[in-house]
Parts: C-alpha cells; sequence; structure tokens
C-alpha cells in the first residue's frame, strides 16, 4: 500500500467516513505492520488537540452578530447626508451661535408644574435643569472641572414642522477623579502587548 | 460550546437563504448565527498572522448584511460567503489598526486574568500542544489549512466542506489526508529541535507515547468523531 492510500485510509477511520471495506483494508495493512495502530493514535490526539484549539480560537465567533439594525441605520443616515448635505454649514453656524449664548430653546422648554420634581433645594424641570444641577453639584464636589464651551456637531437636520433645523452634537464634560494608581499599553521586548505602570506629566501650564 | 448536531448541513438553509436575500432581517440575523463559527475557522486558514480574527468577523458580518441581497442564487450562498471571507481576511493586513487591536488584546488581557479557572498542569500542556499545532496549520501550504481547520469543526463533512471550497469530495479527503500527514511531520520535526536544543526556551514537551493497545473500532467507525465532539 503507498503512502497517500495509508495516510487516506487513516483519515477516513480517524474522521468516520470509513466503509465496511476501508475497515477491512485497515486491519489488514495493521496486521501486516503494527505502527499503523502508533500512526493512527498519534492522528486521533493530533486531531483532538487541534479541535480544541479551534474552538477555543473560533469561540469570539459567538460574540460577533450580524449588524442588521446597524446597517439600516446606516441607510437612513446617508439618505439624510445626502438630503441635507448643503445645509451643513448653517446649522454648523446656528450650533455655534447657540453655544455661546448658552441658550438651547429645544431642550429647556419650561415643564408643567407636576413634571417638576425637587431635588434638595433645586426645581428640576427640564432635561437642561438636571445637567445644571448635576454640573453645580460636581463642581462644588470638585468632580466636574468644567463644561468645553464647544459643541461638537454630529448630525443637523431641517426640522420636521419646516422652522430651523434639528442638531445633534456632543457636549464636553471635564470631570476629575481618584484613582490608585495608572497604566498604560506598552510592548515587550518581542512586541507583545503588555501592562505597564505610567508616570503621567502635568501640563506646566495648566492649573486645576 | 453550544454546537448542536448537523449545524453546518445544508437542511433548511435555502428557505432562510431566500428570505435573507430578500431582507428579511430575523432571517438574516439566524442565517449568520449559522455561519459565523465556520467562516471563523475559515478565517484562521487565511488571515495574516497579526490580524485580529474578531475585528475580521465584524467586517464579513457588515459585508454579509450589506451584500445578501445582492446574491442571485441561494445555491450559491456558502461559496459566495467563502469568498466574501477570504476577500475580507486578504484585506486585513493592509487595513490593521493598532490602537484598535491594543485596546481589543488589552480587554482580552484582562478577562483572561479575572475569567479563566486555574487549569491543571495537564489541562494546560494540552491547551500548549493545541496551539502548536493551530500554529503549525496555519504555515501550511493554502490548499491544505482550509479543509484541514474546517474539519476540525463537529458536524463538518467532507461532503459540506466540498460544497463550500467548491472542489470535488475525493479532493478535499485527500488534502486532509495530505494536511495531516504534513502537520504530523512538522511537529515531529519542532519537537525533535527542541530535544536537541534544551538550552532554548519553548513549549511544554507533550510527546506523545505509542500505545499499548490499539483504540476501540467499532464497525461503523465514529469513535473518533466522538474525541472531537468531547473536545468541542
Amino acid at each position: 500500500m503507498t503512502g497517500v492510500n495509508r495516510d487516506i485510509l487513516i483519515t477516513r477511520v480517524l474522521d468516520g467516513e470509513a466503509t465496511p471495506e476501508d475497515w477491512a483494508a485497515f486491519r489488514a495493512m495493521a496486521a501486516r505492520d503494527q505502527a499503523v495502530w502508533a500512526d493512527l493514535a498519534d492522528a486521533q490526539q493530533d486531531r483532538a488537540d487541534l479541535a480544541a484549539a479551534i474552538a477555543d480560537a473560533i469561540a469570539v465567533a459567538d460574540r460577533v452578530e450580524a449588524p442588521v439594525h446597524h446597517h439600516a441605520g446606516e441607510r437612513l443616515n446617508a439618505r439624510i447626508r445626502t438630503g441635507v448635505a448643503w445645509l451643513g454649514w448653517a446649522a454648523a453656524a446656528m450650533v455655534a451661535v447657540v453655544g455661546f449664548t448658552g441658550r438651547f430653546g429645544a431642550v429647556s422648554s419650561p415643564g408643567t408644574e407636576a413634571d417638576t420634581q425637587q431635588a434638595g433645594l433645586f426645581s428640576i424641570s427640564s432635561p437642561e435643569d438636571a445637567m445644571r444641577l448635576y454640573l453645580d453639584k460636581g463642581l462644588e464636589a470638585g468632580s466636574v472641572l468644567g463644561e468645553l464651551p464647544d459643541r461638537v456637531m454630529l448630525s443637523s437636520t431641517p426640522a420636521a414642522d419646516g422652522n430651523g433645523y434639528t442638531v445633534v452634537y456632543l457636549r464636553q464634560i471635564v470631570e476629575r477623579h481618584h484613582v490608585d494608581s495608572l497604566f498604560q499599553l506598552g510592548e515587550d521586548e518581542i512586541g507583545q502587548p503588555v501592562v505597564v505602570p505610567m508616570v503621567p506629566k502635568r501640563a506646566k501650564n495648566v492649573t486645576y | 460550546m453550544t454546537e448542536i448536531e448537523g449545524e453546518y448541513s445544508d437542511d433548511g438553509l435555502l428557505p432562510l437563504v431566500a428570505a435573507a436575500i430578500s431582507r428579511d432581517p430575523e432571517a438574516i440575523r439566524l442565517l449568520w448565527d449559522r455561519q459565523r463559527r465556520w467562516v471563523a475557522a475559515l478565517l484562521l486558514a487565511y488571515k495574516p498572522r497579526e490580524a485580529d480574527l474578531e475585528d475580521l468577523l465584524q467586517e464579513v458580518a457588515m459585508a454579509f448584511v450589506r451584500k445578501i441581497g445582492e446574491l442571485r442564487e441561494p445555491e450559491a450562498f456558502k461559496p459566495w460567503l467563502r469568498s466574501v471571507s477570504i476577500n475580507a481576511a486578504r484585506l486585513a493586513g493592509r487595513k490593521q489598526t493598532t490602537a484598535r487591536k491594543h485596546s481589543r488584546e488589552f480587554r482580552l488581557m484582562v478577562e483572561r486574568s479575572t475569567e479563566r479557572p486555574v487549569a491543571s498542569d495537564v489541562v494546560l500542556a494540552k491547551r500548549e500542544e493545541g496551539r502548536r499545532l493551530l500554529d503549525l496549520v496555519t504555515q501550511l501550504p493554502e490548499a491544505y489549512r482550509e479543509p484541514l481547520l474546517l474539519r476540525c469543526l463537529h458536524g463538518m463533512s467532507y461532503r459540506e466542506i466540498s460544497r463550500i471550497v467548491g472542489l470535488p469530495e475525493t479532493t478535499i479527503e485527500t488534502r486532509i489526508a495530505r494536511g495531516r500527514r504534513m502537520l504530523r511531520e512538522r511537529a515531529a520535526g519542532q519537537e525533535a529541535v527542541g530535544r536537541t536544543e534544551p538550552a532554548m526556551p519553548g513549549p511544554k514537551n507533550t510527546k506523545k507515547t505509542p500505545p499499548t493497545m490499539p483504540p476501540t473500532m467499532p464497525p461503523t467507525g465514529k469513535t473518533s468523531e466522538e474525541v472531537c465532539d468531547d473536545r468541542s
């Protein structure tokens, strides 16, 4: 029997694909050459070890979902981008003006009396009030250093009623917290990522 | 592991593919869930060494959702998904983002340090041997890597592999047999080098000893299949 036939026979036996004729041929081969058993055992162990390693490696697949909603959102965003691209500069200017004056009519509309909640001595009747309370309390406690004046615009669309625009933007709040130690990601001598302690440098012209 | 019997079979696949082609979100989701493991194994065969498997899978999943509606023949689904996956793997080397890779590796490092229970020396040695073999498989010629890795997925038969790869079953069988032979020779070669260079650091010596008794041989020859089941 040639080497290739021997390997194929072992592979069929190993993979459960052997026919009764294959088994007969395998037994006959093993009767002539006992080393066939050792080859089969080695192949069986390799296969088991390899299967375990592959199962480990591909376990990440269970975390990867088909991004169906993301795709739908992407298509919608593309349509919106196409429709309002020419309005971009105007909306950006509006955000800048609003940012400067600090007035957000759309989000600070007064609530009814029933909507108003009390938080200590503060009256919370809108999201803007809640944000103001968070900023004030944070500043008082030292966990909030302030809010950056610039808003980062993410999108702009004409308002549904035809008057003005709806803008989506980021507000940037700077916080301060105490941690016991700092680490950063570095590389060891063979290029593997390692976590190493970090000594932070403080900018000379910044005071908190 | 959450594998099920016949997970990779084509039973009931075509209606699901047809529904996915017509952009039914639930069908798309279900179809991807049934394919992602073999896609991951395929990516292992083709991805550049430094590319992150999860990143690649995300890219394939994205392309799958975006392009499934363009597929004309449901019968061509698996070869089509294979092409999408191989293209993603081949592009990966050029698009690797170091920052993303590092942040993911950092996260995995934390996960490993917090989640994994303490394993015995035997389990660790087996795991190390498996990783060494997987590393060797990725160095085999391309034609042998893919069928060898796909065959190690529970339930994937020669027939199913041949449908994905688009080659006759006999060719798949020959490649698996030759691939295993090459793998054993390379593993033995590595072990021999390890023995002659004791001062060099390397993987644990997990050299196998020949069995004193032959393995059990049932008439149907299914014993080895169950070996894979136990590990998966």
